[in-house]
Formats: structure tokens, C-alpha cells, sequence
């Protein structure tokens, strides 16, 4: 018999504990909530009715610009190619999203930051392009101004998102330190008893 | 979070009487101190802390348990609590680990507490919110008790 448990001891303890694999990985699977987040059933289906909107609007872009494309300015074509590529991306982060049931990650959330400002960047400076290359000077100004409508709000989207994961991310890497220093510190001492 | 979890499932588990229970309890520990953290001032009692959230997380799930268990009264005379403290050998660890289900869930929840993070009975006071004198004697009773159902393994055939 020893005076004091040790480390070592907590270890066996532990060791000589048996665990349901099943209710673990359930609670793997649940733990992910803190690093990632589910949309709720209503925003699924959201989703789900809203998925054949993007290419429906893909194929109307296109067909516009075969049927009467032609006639337009090189202006117009850049518009109508942006905005495909856009409702593309969208449309494929969504259904990304719907198939894995709606769970988003924090690799998903950044994927989506990048698809969300270059394409406003891209949707921004084309609209900015057409509406210079417009003979109607009253028209040229009222799309300017929706424009820079666009942008304003799509910028102050973007930068709510990021201040959002930011104070995530922050709080969740805290913990980690934390947890960390305090098993650093129980190490420590566990050392010190010893010697 | 790795490097804890299996130390407050262990403790979780001698808490709840389902293993399903210390599961969902450790799960939502980690959701009670991701939300809650801030509110820790003195990083130093982390530990502490963290067991004392795993047990209310524990706690609600057997409340009824709880209750009845903390009227409990050991009946101490902490006069009487002498002698040289006792501990377990580390090649005994697995019927300790046995024999600790035999005991009362107060000395359970002690003695876990000792075995696992080698806590003060000031630390061990803090998270079971119990005098630091009735955590000394249920210490003692429970090493009393667990050393008797060793001994009583020992002479077993």
C-alpha cells in the first residue's frame, strides 16, 4: 500500500472502465456543436424550395443571352456571366449544406465568406461598368445607386458574419488554452509531488 | 478538451446511475463551460470548476438522488479520524474500480474525486459545496469502507 494515489493510479482507474462505443460516437457526433452549427428544419426547407430557383435563373441568363445576347454590349454579357456564376455558387454551397442535413461547419461558414464578397466584388463592379456604359444619363444614375445599395449592404453582411465566427472561434480556442494550462498545471504539480 | 474528458466521464459515470446519463451530462458540461467561461475570474480554479459544472450537469439529471443523498449525515466524530491516511496500491486499481459501485454515493463521489485528480479536501469542499469537515470524514469512512471490501476480495477464495 502507497500513502498517496498517483497519476498513474487515475490512469488504471480509468483503464479499468468499459464504455458503449455507440453512445460514444453519439456523443462525438453531438460535441461537434460547438464548432459547427445545424440550420433549423423551416431554413432546410427554405432550402430545399429555394434550390431550383438557381439554375432556373442560370438557364434564363444563358438564354437571354443566345436568343437577343447578341444585340447587347460586352457590358451586359459581363453582367449575365457574374450573376451565373454567382447563383452557381450559392446554389452549390446550399445544396453542399441540405445534403449533409443541414449542418453548417466553420469550413463551410469561410467557404461561404469568400463565395459571398468576390462575388459581390464581381457583381458590384460589373453593375458599376453598365451603368458607365449607359447612353441614359438618369438610368446610368439610378443604377449606380442600386449598386452601391448592393455593396453597402453586402459588405456590412460580410462583416457581421465575420465578427460573428470571430467571437466564436476566439471563445472556443480560450477554451482550449484554458483546459490546456490547467492540465499543464496539474502536471506540474503531480511532478513536484514526486520529486 | 481530449486530455479531460476521459477523467470527468470516469467521475461523471459515478455519479449517474446510466451510462447514457454521464454521456449526455459530459456533453452538456462542455456546452455549460463554452458558455460560461468568461465567468471564470481566477483561471487557476478551472479545475474546480470544471468538475463543479459537470456535477450540476449530473445533478440534474438525478436531482431526486441528489437531494436524498445530501441529507444524508454521516454521523462523524471527526475526533475520532486518526491515524495514517490509506490509499490504494496501483495494481489494485481495477478491483478499486469495482468496489467503489459497492459504495454510498457521497463516499463514491469523494473518493473518485481524490483517486482521479488527487484533490485537496478544501478543492473536493468547493465542488461538492459541502463543509470542508463533513468532506474529511466522508474521505475517511469511504477509504474505511473501500479498503474493508478489498480485504473481504482478498480473503475470498
Amino acid at each position: 500500500m502507497i500513502d498517496e494515489p498517483s497519476p498513474d493510479f487515475a490512469a488504471q482507474l480509468i483503464k479499468a472502465d468499459s464504455w458503449n462505443d455507440d453512445l460514444r460516437t453519439r456523443y462525438e457526433q453531438q460535441k461537434l456543436a460547438l464548432v459547427e452549427r445545424r440550420l433549423t428544419r423551416v431554413q432546410q426547407w427554405v432550402g430545399w424550395l429555394s434550390l431550383p430557383v438557381y439554375p432556373a435563373l442560370v438557364v434564363g441568363v444563358l438564354y437571354r443571352r443566345l436568343t437577343t445576347g447578341e444585340r447587347d454590349s460586352r457590358e451586359w454579357l459581363i453582367l449575365e456571366m457574374v450573376s451565373a456564376i454567382v447563383l452557381l455558387a450559392l446554389g452549390g454551397w446550399i445544396l453542399w449544406v441540405l445534403l449533409r442535413q443541414g449542418r453548417v461547419t466553420w469550413r463551410d461558414d469561410r467557404a461561404m465568406e469568400w463565395i459571398g464578397g468576390i462575388g459581390l466584388a464581381a457583381l458590384t463592379f460589373s453593375l458599376y461598368e453598365l451603368a458607365r456604359s449607359l447612353p441614359d444619363a438618369k438610368a446610368a444614375l439610378g443604377l449606380h445607386e442600386a449598386a452601391t445599395i448592393i455593396l453597402v449592404l453586402g459588405a456590412s453582411a460580410i462583416v457581421f458574419e465575420r465578427v460573428r465566427r470571430s467571437r466564436l472561434e476566439t471563445r472556443v480556442e480560450l477554451l482550449e488554452l484554458e483546459l490546456r494550462y490547467a492540465e499543464l498545471a496539474r502536471q506540474i504539480r503531480s511532478s513536484v509531488d514526486r520529486i | 478538451m481530449g486530455e479531460w474528458e476521459p477523467r470527468l466521464l470516469y467521475y461523471l459515470r459515478r455519479l449517474v446511475p446510466q451510462e447514457a446519463d454521464a454521456w449526455d451530462a459530459l456533453q452538456r458540461t462542455w456546452l455549460a463551460v463554452y458558455r460560461d467561461l468568461r465567468r471564470l475570474k481566477d483561471p487557476k480554479a478551472l479545475r474546480t470548476w470544471l468538475y463543479r459544472v459537470a456535477r450540476n450537469q449530473a445533478a440534474t439529471h438525478c436531482r431526486r438522488q441528489f437531494r436524498h443523498e445530501a441529507r444524508r449525515d454521516d454521523g462523524a466524530d471527526l475526533a475520532n479520524i486518526a491515524g495514517p491516511d490509506w490509499s490504494p496500491a496501483l495494481e489494485d486499481a481495477e478491483r478499486v474500480h469495482k468496489a467503489l459501485a459497492a459504495l454510498s454515493l457521497p463516499h463514491r463521489e469523494v473518493i473518485t474525486l481524490q483517486f482521479l485528480e488527487q484533490m485537496t479536501i478544501d478543492e473536493i469542499a468547493a465542488i461538492t459545496k459541502t463543509p470542508p469537515g463533513t468532506i474529511k470524514s466522508r474521505l475517511h469512512y469511504a477509504k474505511l469502507a473501500l479498503k474493508g471490501l478489498l480485504e473481504a476480495g482478498e480473503n475470498q477464495p
